[in-house]
């Protein structure tokens, strides 16, 4: 594009919580009619840097220019007052109202308000004029995820927005609605709105983009114009050196020890219909720690809860110790050996509204010593909570503190000693450590290593590469569901891995 | 669970209600006056209806049984979530089943026939309430409208009874037969009211205890109530448990019904029950869904029942209906105390957390948050 | 049972489903906003109760009417505070409400109206002229009071609001998705108590008409379930405007249908079965056809904008 003053711009801005600085001193800015492209992996700030621009939060450092006026923006009317649309990965539509209705809905206290009637004119006219073919007086339930998207494109396109926000669009579509997507956004730029576009798919940022800025831990690492831009050099941009990593000693794993999770073509469906793993086969053997890669939101939560028998898979199979494991049933996957720590603790996890000792005996409170006849021995209990608290190190005054007042790591813990205090045959891990300081972290990592030594067979799920690095044996990637490769860990570099998560082809 | 329903710190546990009592009887006492009457005068009658000799305690005791039970009930399930709105209806289907089997199963006596009666009762409230629990649990149908339905068919289907096969011809309103005596709950201390049913509610009382912190199955209801998925995935048969535990629910309601057949009327009256399920529902949340709250807070409103009742015979001119009164806003204020310790509860979990982030700007988390560990609610 | 049994029964199902409807209707806006009235009976005691506290104080109907709306608000009201600013479970607030009203409309009978005093001044009915002389349906449905013709109007109104107007698109992304609706710039909670108040009204005008319709006197629990089956109603008439006023008339038939086989001493049809009609059927309608029985999702649950 030509040399146009910025529309947007950031300036040095920078945004901390408690335990991590989500945004760093990051200045980037957005010329009219650009297409700018946001690279990098989860945790690098791209979505809390929209975010800012969009109101949602308030900057602890750093400015934003709108159009050479710096601005102060408190919520999402002060951004849409100023032209900013946000596409979220969560569309904000209300699903059982049609299109025309959404965008009825969204333009209630602007200035140019519409009629139910209106609505369906206006929703054709933009629909025409940006080649988004969506049917108005449709319900939005009823749409493919590809259409609601582009019913939230209209909603943000009816409201005369010159400054879009996309997060991950076409994390929801298929290859071709992509397309589809990158044209209609070529058509806004020509038309002279700005557009930052969040993505991890380098197709996408070298294929729409006019330049590529890439975050990562917070910072910005470079820009570049898409041009000029490589794979193998984004790739390094967006996971770094390889520090120097301890190997974990490894286990003497003998080539011959038998298989002790096998999985066969398996597909597991999403609950936005279709399928969130596509076709995937591996073996992990025992002692053995199989770590999966990828950008989240490739399928390793329902992955790891098809394996944990959380959730059903629609077609392959899934065996332990060779014992087949299909339907959803979590106590199946339990009494097969299957040890699940799962992404989300505390949607799956735990029940925070339980004492840590009613958490801990859960599982198994109508085995003895724990249970007498249905009566629960309220000693053995404690005696277990004990126990497992002093094992795992979980930092709490007392056993009876309620789960959900915990911190996030010792939480993490807590799951992990419910789980692993039994002898399992396969663990299941999905992000254990997120979140978690070093001291936890280690904890953590050590109690899942001990299992392992024991002869556990381990998945072990991370966006963290010098985690997966330095824990595994091998590395599979996932993308878009499907296995990109597999690696052995001792001779991976986070380059490599870094092209399988964004979709590239094995090098 | 909804944090409104159990609160951990002991002492707001007792606070909120008994405040919220005090406040509703303090409104009334406005009311009173603001219509004419002497407040003071009021509560003295019924203070000697409830409480002022042996008599009157013994009607206040009999008023507490149904309420007590159904409120046990109730709040075994809703420990696990679930609503059941519905003990109303399982509390009249129980009570017909029972005065069924005292007239026409073999009389053998006492003991015998009063348990079968009575048993017959819980299965049947059990059953009515499967019908809600069932969907729940296999097609997530909302217990709470599914349960309310069945109230009013319950009730229509005791007065087609009442009105039809049983209708006693001559008689002022539609009841049915007495029971044989063999089936009649016997009076405990003589000169009074106090039948073998407070027995009957206090060892339930100490099951409810039981079954709801001492059991695998109140655990299991526990973890249910406070995250559904989560105990899924820690292996908790989650539907089983949901039909189970609204079964037990009626079971408690059911039990109610018959014994107010056998215990204090000797037969079943068409509309028996002043909504005796209904005021279960308040009862459970006044009681903190704690079984010895629940016993406090039924013995209050049977003692408001009893208290108003004499009243009425006082020919003060304050009619009984002025127990109702205290007794929604005693249940009012203590929705506004949970929400007051609620609202003040979440500010104060924000400031802490404010300050932490400002005290420490990237280092390690607390082990534990700066909140009440023994947390005041819960989420 | 011969046409005159029938043209009876219409005028006795019209003049039972009016109050019935608006009753609904009301529910019916609070529902769609996301939340649920059990105190619905309440709403209607009060509202019958202030009519004739009202009337008897002022002589005037119309006084009466509009002090019936006044008491279905205010039992609204406190609903309201209870779940929309104190975050209470909205079937709990609904339950206790429900004992509330009818001890204090009791008392108050008691106390302040006295079981001595005559009755109030009812409505008349206004003949409409040419129409109330159809045969079999002229009676029944152009021979009414004032309120059941402004009851006739509720219907396409209420039509129109929900699903014609931009305002009812606000109730339906309250009662839907409520943090969705907040980033599209509605305001949830200032949606639901103005869906809340308006039901509240309605419902009072409803218990205004049982009052006022024909009696003129207020009796201990006078409503005797009729909230009840107004919520059936709405969830029988699966959250639609026509559903609903379908399901009302249904109720109104059944009800009516049993109070004329009772006067005319058939008994080979149990009454009582009639009168559970509207119970059993929603609650088959849940069992069986819960796919399509799609309350609106947030429904019951209180919503906190941060």
């Amino acid at each position: 594009m030509t040399e146009n003053p910025p529309l947007v711009r950031l300036e040095g801005v920078t945004k901390a919580y408690p335990g991590v600085v989500a945004n760093d001193n990051v200045t980037l800015d957005l010329r009219a009619g650009e297409i700018h492209a946001l690279l990098g992996e989860n945790g690098a700030g791209k979505t809390t840097l929209m975010g800012t621009l969009y109101g949602l939060h308030r900057p602890d450092a750093g400015r934003i220019v709108v159009e050479g006026r710096p601005v102060s923006i408190h919520g999402p009317r002060d951004a849409l007052a100023l032209g900013i649309g946000y596409m979220q990965q969560h569309f904000s539509l209300i699903p059982t109202l049609t299109v025309a209705e959404n965008v009825v809905l969204s333009l209630r206290g602007a200035a140019t308000k519409l009629s139910v009637q209106g609505g369906n004119a206006r929703v054709r006219e933009l629909a025409a004029k940006y080649g988004l073919d969506v049917d108005p007086t449709a319900l939005v339930e009823q749409l493919s995820v590809g259409q609601q998207q582009r019913a939230e494109l209209l909603k943000a396109l009816a409201r005369n927005t010159r400054i879009l926000l996309l997060d991950e669009p076409s994390a929801v579509l298929t290859p071709q609605e992509s397309e589809q997507l990158g044209l209609v956004l070529r058509k806004l730029a020509g038309s002279g709105v700005g557009i930052f576009l969040v993505s991890h798919k380098f197709s996408e940022v070298l294929g729409i983009g006019d330049r590529i800025s890439v975050l990562r831990r917070g910072r910005l690492v470079g820009t570049l114009d898409a041009a000029k831009a490589s794979r193998a050099a984004l790739a390094e941009m967006m996971v770094g050196e390889l520090r120097s990593v301890d190997k974990r000693p490894a286990a003497t794993m003998r080539q011959d020890a038998p298989p002790r999770l096998e999985v066969s073509d398996l597909w597991v469906p999403s609950e936005r219909g279709g399928f969130a793993v596509q076709g995937v086969d591996f073996v992990v053997r025992a002692g053995e720690v199989l770590g999966v890669a990828g950008v989240e939101g490739n399928g390793q939560v329902e992955l790891t809860e098809a394996l944990a028998g959380v959730r059903r898979a629609g077609r392959g199979t899934i065996r332990i110790d060779r014992q087949s494991l299909k339907g959803g049933r979590p106590r199946r996957a339990r009494r097969l050996g299957v040890t699940h720590i799962p992404a989300d603790r505390h949607r799956s996890g735990l029940v925070a509204t339980m004492s840590i000792e009613d958490n801990l005996v859960l599982p198994v409170a109508d085995q003895s010593p724990y249970s007498v006849l249905r009566v629960l021995k309220r000693r053995a209990i404690r005696k277990l909570a004990r126990r497992l608290i002093g094992e795992f190190d979980i930092r709490t005054p007392t056993p009876s503190v309620l789960a959900g007042a915990l911190s996030g790591g010792n939480q993490q813990k807590l799951i992990l000693a419910r789980e692993l205090s039994r002898l399992p045959s396969v663990i299941v891990a999905c992000y254990p450590t997120r979140g978690l300081d070093f001291g936890a972290t280690e904890s953590v990592q050590q109690a899942i290593l001990a299992r392992r030594d024991e002869g556990a067979a381990i998945v072990y799920v991370s966006v963290d590469l010098d985690e997966l690095l330095s824990l595994s044996d091998r590395i599979i990637v996932l993308h878009q569901g499907t296995l990109q490769g597999e690696l052995s860990a001792a001779v991976a570099t986070p380059e490599q891995l870094g092209l399988l998560m964004g979709g590239a082809a094995a090098a | 669970m909804n944090w409104q329903l159990r609160t951990r710190a002991a002492g707001l546990n007792v606070l909120i209600p008994l405040v919220a009592v005090v406040l509703a009887l303090a409104t009334v006492a406005l009311l009173l006056v603001a219509v004419g009457s002497n407040p003071l005068d009021a509560y003295r009658d019924m203070w000697n209806a409830a409480l002022g000799d042996r008599f009157a305690l013994s009607t206040t005791v009999t008023k507490t049984m149904p309420r007590l039970l159904a409120a046990l009930g109730i709040a075994l399930a809703l420990r696990a979530g679930l609503w059941n709105i519905g003990a109303e209806g399982q509390l009249y289907v129980g009570a017909l089943a029972t005065t069924a089997v005292a007239l026409y199963a073999p009389d053998l006596g006492a003991p015998f026939l009063i348990t079968a009666a009575l048993v017959a009762g819980a299965l049947a409230g059990a059953g009515w309430a499967l019908i809600p629990g069932v969907l729940r649990a296999t097609r997530g149908v909302s217990e709470v409208i599914t349960s309310l339905m069945l109230v009013y068919i319950g009730i229509q289907l005791t007065n087609y009874v009442l009105e039809g096969p049983w209708s006693q011809p001559g008689s002022t309103f539609p009841s049915s037969p007495y029971v044989p005596t063999g089936a009649s709950l016997p009076v405990i201390v003589g000169g009074t009211l106090l039948n073998a049913g407070a027995l009957v509610g206090l060892a339930l009382v100490a099951l409810a205890w039981f079954l709801m912190s001492h059991s695998t199955f109140g655990l299991r209801l526990n973890a249910i109530g406070g995250n559904e998925r989560a105990a899924r995935v820690a292996g908790v048969r989650v539907s089983l448990m949901i039909v189970l535990a609204m079964a037990a629910s009626g079971a408690f309601a059911g039990l109610a019904g018959g014994m107010e057949v056998l215990g204090v009327r000797g037969r079943l009256v068409e509309g028996f029950s002043p909504g005796y399920g209904f005021e279960a529902i308040a009862i459970a949340l006044l009681g903190r869904l704690n079984a010895f709250g629940i016993l406090g807070a039924a013995l209050l409103f049977g003692a408001l029942d009893a208290g108003s009742a004499g009243l009425q015979t006082a020919a003060q001119g304050v009619p009984a209906s002025i127990s109702q009164v205290a007794e929604g806003l005693a249940v009012a204020y203590v929705l506004v105390g949970l929400g007051l310790a609620s609202i003040i509860q979440r500010r104060r979990a924000a400031r802490a957390a404010l300050r932490a982030a400002a005290e420490q700007p990237a280092s390690g988390e607390p082990d534990v948050l700066p909140i009440p560990t023994e947390s005041v609610v819960d989420s | 049972m011969n046409s005159h049994f029938f043209a009876q029964l219409l005028v006795a199902t019209v003049a039972l489903a009016t109050p019935l409807l608006l009753a609904a209707l009301g529910e019916l806006i609070s529902e769609t906003a996301g939340v649920i009235n059990i105190e619905l009976e309440g709403m209607m005691l009060c509202g019958a109760f202030a009519a004739v506290w009202a009337a008897h104080g002022s002589g005037s109907v119309v006084v009466g009417f509009l002090a019936a709306a006044a008491g279905g608000l205010f039992l609204a009201a406190i609903h309201g505070i209870l779940c929309l600013f104190f975050r209470a479970n909205q079937v709990v607030s609904g339950i206790v409400l429900n004992i509330f009203a009818l001890g204090l409309t009791s008392f108050l009978l008691a106390t302040a109206l006295g079981p001595t005093t005559s009755p109030v001044a009812t409505l008349h009915s206004l003949r409409v002229p040419m129409l109330a002389d159809l045969p079999g349906v002229g009676k029944a449905f152009f021979d009414q009071n004032v309120v059941v013709y402004a009851a006739y109007l509720m219907i396409p109104c209420v039509w129109l609001l929900l699903n014609r107007s931009p305002l009812g698109l606000a109730l339906k992304a309250a009662g839907e998705r409520p943090a969705a609706a907040e980033s599209l710039g509605v305001r949830v909670t200032l949606t639901r108590w103005l869906a809340l108040s308006i039901c509240g009204v309605l419902a009072g005008l409803g218990g205004g008409l049982l009052a006022l319709a024909a009696i003129g006197f207020f009796t201990e629990n006078m409503t005797a379930g009729r909230g009840f089956i107004s919520l059936a109603a709405v969830i029988f008439g699966r959250w639609r405007t026509t559903g609903t006023a379908a399901a009302v008339v249904l109720f109104a038939a059944a009800d009516g249908f049993q109070i004329r086989l009772q006067a005319l001493g058939i008994v080979h049809i149990a009454p009582q079965f009639l009168v559970m009609l509207p119970y059993l059927v929603t609650l088959v309608a849940l069992a069986g056809l819960m796919r399509r029985m799609r309350p609106p999702s947030a429904l019951g649950v209180n919503y906190l904008s941060s």
